[in-house]
């Protein structure tokens, strides 16, 4: 099926088909680009590989990613595996055109998905790697989760490997903790928790500037964090790294927006985050709930009050910071080593 | 005397009049390749009404029914091509029999008489190379090959030029017992790609890329070429050729020749094929001991391609199940000259890779001083040129860029140059482009006898000691970039291949 229309700055072409072969997405994402003429000012910047789950996952990962276009020109590639019912074997593929304008140039990025079951699901990185654009990063985004991915091949063909811990977390920090560890040790990856939480991290961090308040993190009795499982443990395994506090000295308590307070002996630092996740509470009727917009997170010390403001926890916004950022985090490895343990 | 007319039209090139003769007419390259070629060249006006085309071959046809192969093989052709196609000419016949070149040169006569073709010809070996000293001798024997002054008889063959340097020796004597040098073209089609040419131009029409075209700025060089198919049909015939004889011995070469030669005094066919040849000679020949430390031999056994489970090269129909025959390519070579002295060359090819891509890939030294945080600088890789041949031809600049921020963070960004959206031109198919230059005269795009001979003496010293079992056929997974041998061979440097 073949529909064509022409707007500016959104989808001006697309093709699906339920039982279709490799060679033809291929001949229609050529014939697409051939069909806009994308002239001299073509710009790529990355290619997106999301490994999303079988069930309304799929569909929330490519409403996270679709716009990532315009910020992160590319191709996008979505993996749904393919549930049973008998046509596991075949592959179904929809490739989307898209163009955008930004003053007076053209960016163009196509988002592929392909729906595949059975043996390929396990050689996912045999039709992905064909598709990608050729000079360019690859970021894979283990949408669906990140205990098992079926296709280690796709671990190889990454750059960086971009993860949604606190969504997998929801069940055992502690078995995502490792499952996170086992991918550090593989390639860097971007923990869309962590970005969701650098605005907190920066403000806690920034109440205590002057000088004599940065002495007094030598003498930090404690730290309690309230908020979802993963963001909790991530702030406080980084704090725990930065100060060299002891776990044994966390409280984490579960909660939706994330709070946090150090105990500093005679005083106390507080931490006001705000909704920093709002993937947990995400249906597939309402994607992305209220929360995810624009925040702020604000720090106290005594009569001090730092406040860091921010885009918001909407998937996309974390997914481009990510994107903005594909290299090793050691801040972030540390923090992991430590989040796993915490809270047990 | 010329149309003054035409004096600053840009018309393009014309070929004169000419007959071309398809030996293999009926073949899959003459249907696939050739035809079509030239219903584009009939659609850009580069043939000229004192054209013809007379296909030879055993295949039981006649005129009609060539004509009608020739129509069916460009099933979007234009009136012009239809038009043309009234004219083809078939002659059957066993290229072994003298009734059949009785009768080619009956028919060529009549040709001249009726499209003008003014006694020039063309003869394109589309046969089985066995057949092509079959043919040359018997061209010459009836009086087609060697023309009277005013007029063109030239020989157009396409690898593989000889099993061996022995076999291909034995192919140039007869070949030149027919047709002069001057008068033989050898096809790469890979010299026919605009990219190869482009690398010219990129080299020499530019201020910026010679002045580091040379070992005091190039770490390594990179040259694949990667198929994902497998071999498909042709089991039998890979069976007696393998990747180093496929690939290496003529597309490799030639890629290397034009990337790697000094720059020649005049873009024509003597400059350039004087200087590919001066490079072909630099290639150091390797002794049974460097063989087996720089080259690595592959096999593909069965796995995942394109989304498709594929079966191993063994299992492939005409190949024996214990076949030793290479499937994948890589070796590391030197040449010793002046401007590459000390910089390895790697190259690899294969089958049921993982992509079909043809690149080659320049690493350039790293500065000899980051001023800048280690750590913000951790993802930084040396500067790369990479010319891509095959798909989505073009050239690819890879440098370090800050990253917007208050860092001084610098990553590896790349800047692209894409032949399908820089030019609005269609390009010419590779076949196309050199059938024009076989029938104009142009040779500046095919090999010359020398050429072959010196590609010969390169591979030739891998092939003795993998014949003589030095090194072991490794085992590759299809889908994947060929044997850990093979990474081993370029990380042994401290380097790694690059994923196209």
């Amino acid at each position: 099926m073949t529909d064509t229309a022409s707007t500016d700055g959104r989808m001006i072409d697309s093709w699906s088909a339920p039982d279709t072969r490799f060679a033809d997405v291929v001949k229609e994402l050529d014939r697409m680009r051939a069909d806009a003429e994308i002239g001299s000012t073509r710009a790529a910047v990355v290619n997106l590989v999301v490994l999303a789950a079988a069930d309304d996952g799929a569909t929330r990962a490519i409403d996270s990613v679709v716009g990532l276009g315009q910020h992160h020109p590319g191709r996008i590639l979505v993996i749904v595996p393919r549930g049973g019912g008998g046509d596991e074997d075949r592959m179904a593929a929809s490739v989307e055109l898209y163009c955008s304008r930004v003053e007076d140039r053209s960016l163009w990025w196509d988002v592929v998905r392909l729906e595949i079951g059975g043996p390929v699901a396990a050689h996912a990185e045999s039709v992905v790697e064909p598709l990608l654009l050729h000079d360019l990063p690859v970021a894979l985004w283990l949408a669906g989760g990140t205990s098992r991915v079926e296709s280690p091949g796709l671990l190889d063909l990454a750059s960086v490997i971009i993860v949604s811990g606190e969504r997998a977390a929801s069940s055992s920090p502690s078995a995502t903790a490792a499952d996170l560890a086992g991918l550090v040790r593989l390639k860097p990856v971007s923990d869309l928790a962590w970005v969701a939480i650098e605005p907190a991290r920066q403000a806690l961090a920034r109440v205590f500037d002057a000088p004599e308040r940065a002495a007094r993190l030598e003498a930090v009795g404690g730290l309690s964090v309230e908020g979802p499982p993963w963001s909790s443990r991530l702030l406080a395994g980084w704090f725990c790294e930065r100060t060299g506090l002891g776990p044994d000295r966390v409280r984490i308590v579960p909660g939706e927006e994330l709070r946090a307070e150090v105990d500093l002996g005679a005083d106390r630092a507080e931490l006001d985050a705000g909704p920093v996740w709002p993937a947990g509470r995400v249906t597939p009727d309402r994607p992305e709930p209220a929360g995810s917009g624009p925040g702020v997170a604000v720090a106290r010390l005594g009569s001090t009050r730092v406040s860091v403001s921010h885009g918001g926890s909407a998937t996309r916004r974390l997914l481009s910071s990510a994107l903005s950022h594909p290299w090793r985090d050691r801040r972030y490895e540390a923090a992991l080593e430590l989040a796993g343990r915490l809270g047990q | 005397m010329s149309n003054p007319l035409t004096a600053g039209m840009e018309l393009g090139r014309k070929a004169p009049p000419v007959a071309l003769v398809v030996f293999g007419a009926s073949g899959d390259l003459t249907s696939r390749k050739l035809l079509p070629a030239l219903a584009a060249l009939s659609r850009r006006r580069q043939l000229t009404d004192a054209f013809a085309v007379v296909g030879v071959a055993r295949s039981d046809m006649d005129d009609l029914a060539f004509r009608k192969l020739a129509a069916e093989a460009v099933p979007d052709a234009d009136p012009e091509w239809e038009e043309l196609v009234k004219g083809f000419r078939y002659v059957q016949g066993d290229y072994g029999h003298p009734d059949t070149f009785e009768a080619l040169h009956a028919v060529l006569d009549e040709v001249d008489e009726s499209r003008g073709t003014n006694g020039n010809r063309v003869f394109y070996l589309a046969t089985v190379p066995e057949q092509f000293g079959v043919v040359a001798a018997a061209l010459d024997k009836h009086g087609l090959a060697r023309l009277a002054p005013g007029h063109f008889g030239r020989l157009v063959i396409e690898k593989p030029f000889g099993h061996d340097p022995q076999s291909a020796a034995a192919l140039d004597a007869t070949i030149h017992s027919a047709f002069d040098e001057d008068s033989i073209y050898r096809i790469d089609h890979y010299l026919g790609k605009e990219t190869v040419q482009n690398v010219l131009a990129l080299r020499f029409a530019n201020a910026i890329f010679e002045p580091v075209w040379n070992r005091q700025y190039v770490d390594h060089i990179q040259v694949t070429v990667a198929e994902s198919l497998g071999v498909g049909h042709r089991g039998g015939f890979y069976e007696t050729a393998g990747a180093l004889r496929d690939i290496v011995q003529n597309h490799v070469m030639q890629v290397l020749g034009i990337t790697l030669m000094e720059p020649p005094a005049t873009v024509d066919a003597q400059g350039i094929r004087d200087e590919k040849v001066k490079l072909l000679k630099a290639i150091e020949i390797m002794d049974e001991d460097q063989v087996v430390t720089s080259s690595v031999r592959g096999q593909y056994d069965a796995g995942w391609v394109e989304g498709e489970p594929v079966i191993g090269y063994r299992q492939e129909e005409g190949v024996a199940p214990d076949s030793t025959t290479d499937t994948y390519v890589a070796m590391r070579l030197a040449v010793d000259n002046w401007r590459w002295a000390g910089v390895p060359i790697f190259i690899r090819t294969g089958k049921r890779l993982p992509k079909r891509v043809t690149e080659v890939a320049m690493s350039f030294e790293k500065v000899p001083h980051l001023p800048f945080a280690s750590a913000l600088t951790r993802d930084l890789e040396a500067n790369s040129l990479v010319v891509r041949i095959q798909p989505d031809e073009g050239v690819t600049v890879g440098f370090g860029a800050k990253v917007p921020g208050s860092e001084f963070r610098i990553r590896t960004v790349s800047m692209d140059f894409a032949y399908g959206a820089a030019f609005i031109e269609e390009s010419p198919d590779a076949y196309e482009r050199l059938l024009l230059d076989a029938m104009v005269g142009d040779p500046t795009l095919f090999i010359r006898s020398d050429e072959v001979e010196q590609s010969w003496k390169v591979v030739a010293p891998v092939l003795s000691a993998w014949e003589a079992g030095d090194v072991p056929v490794s085992r590759y997974e299809a889908g994947s970039w060929g044997p850990r041998q093979a990474d081993r061979l370029i990380e042994a440097g401290g380097r790694r291949w690059r994923r196209p």
